[in-house]
């Protein structure tokens, strides 16, 4: 039977395809997406665009209007200071708690992953400051840090100090002080982080390595650590985007004092926004976002190189 | 000829008892009060939105209701609501309701915060608003302090001056009964409670740095501290004894570590927990220490400032300013007018207990001659003692955020010894005139 061979037409496969993108399975994931992307552009997208936009402007935001000034603003910031005061104290802020928040909750959740009696009690207790209100923790903590509080006490007879010291009102250690309490707050939240990924550790990789003879500590540090790679970059993310953008501790405890020992970028932009410097307040934020995607990035290839240095 | 005479004279007669019947209905109202019922509060009508800083519960809840009753009394078409804010909160929420739409008609802001929002153009120039009688009816310096460049942008409400606040059980246990009016009394003094309490004795607020800046120049004494925005601190005998005095006395225990902190209200838990004996507040200081603590509350006693007896005092003002996108300016003027009027204000200061009148009518009442013995009312008396030689001491500026915070950080540094006084005085003058040299601005004071 001799047929004659089917011609289509160009277009007719153009209008094929465009008809095959725009059935439902090609709309149905984008369904999905739509309120994610809507929220997202409006309650993040949006606001991002806008502070970029007013870090080149001089914007007087009850007029809604601003002239241009180029790199003016960020000109400005480079030259404050306080910025660079502000700054030093976010990166400190980050070289004291982001090895203690990777360290501890490991330690924490290696502790209470143990099948003794009572083990649940410790897990909800090591949660509680995490469900703690900020403010109430903060009252807390200015209590226990006073010049006659517990801390000054112990300090004292430790002999560390020779008179009665509150920490959190020297600039020598408030930043100390205050990051002992951001510590103290995320230490639950990050043990569950960590407990989680202990329980995905297959046990027989400990019971072989029982069978040869392995200790406690040899476990800990040639099993626990290197299989809870994923759990460790996870926490070591949130805590650099956390520690960048670190404020309520702050402001209800030393209110970025004595004399800015710890006010960080997000407490500098607070007060520039108060008194209305909002462009000022924009070229910092935008600063602090730029730096906050670049240690994550960074955090993220170190890890990510570990983990394949693992696997190899 | 003779009746059309006849007929100016009559109709004469008839305008001239008219004006003079209108005259005396004015008379015996309030003063204020009139200028709007005859001016701007003809046919008001709609609605009328007044915020407050933290004054709800009672006994202000009754005071504004029965307020608001009063003026839409005189109102019948307009409807006012008022609308307590925290104080905490107000900063933000009036910032949220200027950039956005909801703008309320009458908002209570403090005049630093006043100028921010002036500078920007988001509140009304009353200056053609008010009636020279309105005007004239307020105290001068808080009236003074409405004022922004060129323009009128808030009518004074409450204030509240400087007095000194000291435990007459530890004083008395010192042996100390008079207040020093010199940094050097301060120290002797200090010292001698001190050493007779065990505890840190005086505790100077520095608040966001606006304390101490007014404590600078009530130390100067008359002599500006900035002229035509070039500020000399160092050439200031007084200033940098303060300084030397204040770091030793820390140095020394004097002074508690907590100051370094700061505020008010830590001020007030310590002298509480009787943790420290002297200080330098608004009346209002003794509110929570009343509920607080009874026992300290009646060893309280209330003094003039602890500077010269002639030096200027700080008069902290709170004020009332029309936003500029009032939909009912006619309305929030009137209500401005009489929120603030002397009869009202009379009435709101007996409410607080703790506070004075801006108007000068109202500060003649015998209430603030005799308020009474407790020891709120004695530092009410001292209060109004004072307010003759109460001002603004730091006018609204433009600038005013980078001078606070320079003399907050500065201070706390010399306080704490990383700065000698004599280089912490340097480095405050030179930061403030950066900040003048920045916003151009050549205010004195």
């Amino acid at each position: 039977m001799n047929r004659e061979p089917i011609v289509m037409k160009n277009i007719s496969v153009k209008s094929a395809r465009r008809q095959r993108k725009w059935s439902g399975a090609f709309l149905t994931p984008w369904m999905f997406l739509l309120p994610s992307i809507v929220i997202l552009g409006l309650f993040l997208g949006y606001p991002i665009l806008e502070a970029f936009r007013w870090s080149f402007l001089d914007y007087k935001i009850i007029a809604g209007t601003g002239e241009f000034v180029g790199l003016a603003n960020f000109q400005e910031i480079f030259a404050d200071k306080y910025f660079w005061n502000a700054l030093i104290n976010t990166i400190l802020f980050l070289v004291i708690v982001l090895p203690l928040n990777v360290f501890l909750p490991m330690i924490l959740a290696a502790l209470v992953n143990q099948k003794i009696r009572g083990v649940e009690t410790f897990r909800i207790l090591y949660y509680l400051p995490v469900i703690t209100p900020m403010v109430v923790a903060a009252l807390m903590w200015k209590m226990l840090y006073s010049q006659n509080g517990i801390i000054a006490e112990i300090l004292l007879f430790l002999g560390i100090f020779d008179s009665p010291t509150n920490l959190l009102v020297q600039s020598s250690t408030a930043l100390v002080a205050v990051s002992a309490i951001t510590v103290w707050k995320g230490l639950g939240y990050y043990m569950i982080i960590y407990l989680a990924g202990l329980q995905s550790i297959p046990k027989d990789v400990y019971e072989s390595a029982e069978i040869d003879g392995a200790s406690v500590w040899q476990k800990f540090t040639k099993i626990t650590v290197p299989m809870l790679t994923p759990s460790i970059t996870l926490v070591s993310v949130m805590t650099i985007i956390a520690g960048m953008k670190v404020f309520e501790e702050i402001a209800l405890t030393t209110g970025g004092g004595p004399a800015g020992a710890t006010t960080t970028l997000v407490m500098y932009i607070y007060e520039k926004f108060n008194s209305l410097d909002v462009s000022i307040a924009s070229a910092a934020g935008l600063v602090l976002l730029v730096l906050a995607i670049g240690a994550s990035l960074l955090q993220m290839k170190l890890t990510s190189k570990r983990e394949d240095d693992l696997r190899a | 000829m003779e009746k059309t005479v006849k007929r100016i004279f009559a109709g004469s007669l008839i305008t001239a008892l008219s004006l003079s019947m209108a005259a005396c209905n004015s008379d015996g109202a309030n003063g204020s009060d009139d200028s709007q019922e005859g001016g701007s509060s003809e046919g008001l009508s709609g609605t009328v939105t007044m915020w407050t800083a933290s004054l709800a519960g009672e006994p202000f809840d009754t005071y504004f209701k029965d307020l608001e009753a009063d003026f839409e009394e005189m109102h019948p078409d307009l409807d006012v609501v008022i609308q307590d804010i925290p104080q905490n909160e107000m900063e933000q929420k009036v910032l949220t309701s200027l950039t956005g739409g909801d703008v309320p008609d009458l908002v209570n802001l403090n005049p630093h915060y006043m100028s921010n929002i002036a500078a920007q153009g988001g509140l009304l120039d009353l200056t053609d608003e008010l009636s020279d009688e309105a005007k004239g009816a307020y105290v001068e310096g808080p009236f003074e302090s409405g004022k922004y460049e060129d323009g009128l942008y808030a009518l004074p409400w409450y204030l509240t001056t400087t007095v000194s606040w000291y435990n007459g059980d530890h004083f008395e246990e010192a042996g100390v009964s008079e207040l020093p009016t010199t940094t050097q009394g301060i120290y002797d003094t200090a010292k001698k409670v001190t050493d007779a309490t065990g505890n840190p004795s005086y505790y100077p607020v520095i608040n966001d740095g606006n304390a101490i800046m007014e404590k600078l120049v009530s130390l100067s004494n008359g002599e500006p501290i900035v002229e035509d925005g070039v500020a000399n601190l160092s050439g200031n005998e007084n200033i940098v004894e303060f300084f030397e005095l204040t770091q030793k006395m820390y140095e020394e225990g004097i002074i508690p570590q907590e100051t370094a902190e700061g505020s008010i209200q830590t001020g007030q838990e310590l002298y509480m927990a009787g943790n420290i004996s002297l200080l330098e507040g608004g009346v209002t200081f003794l509110g929570p220490i009343e509920s607080g603590a009874p026992d300290v509350f009646s060893a309280s006693k209330a003094g003039q400032p602890l500077n010269d007896a002639d030096a200027p005092v700080n008069v902290a003002v709170m004020n009332f300013a029309v936003p500029a996108k009032t939909q009912n300016k006619e309305a929030a003027v009137a209500l401005a007018e009489f929120v603030t009027n002397a009869e009202n204000q009379l009435e709101f200061a007996k409410t607080a207990g703790t506070v004075l009148p801006s108007t000068t009518e109202s500060l003649e009442d015998d209430y603030f001659a005799n308020p009474g013995d407790s020891p709120k009312a004695m530092g009410m008396l001292e209060a109004s003692k004072s307010l003759g030689r109460a001002e603004v001491l730091i006018p609204p500026t433009e600038n005013s955020a980078d001078l606070r915070l320079a003399t907050k950080n500065i201070f706390t540094e010399n306080l704490q010894g990383s700065l000698s006084p004599e280089e912490a005085v340097k480095q405050l003058e030179e930061e403030w005139n950066a900040a003048f040299e920045k916003s151009g601005e050549k205010v004195t004071f």
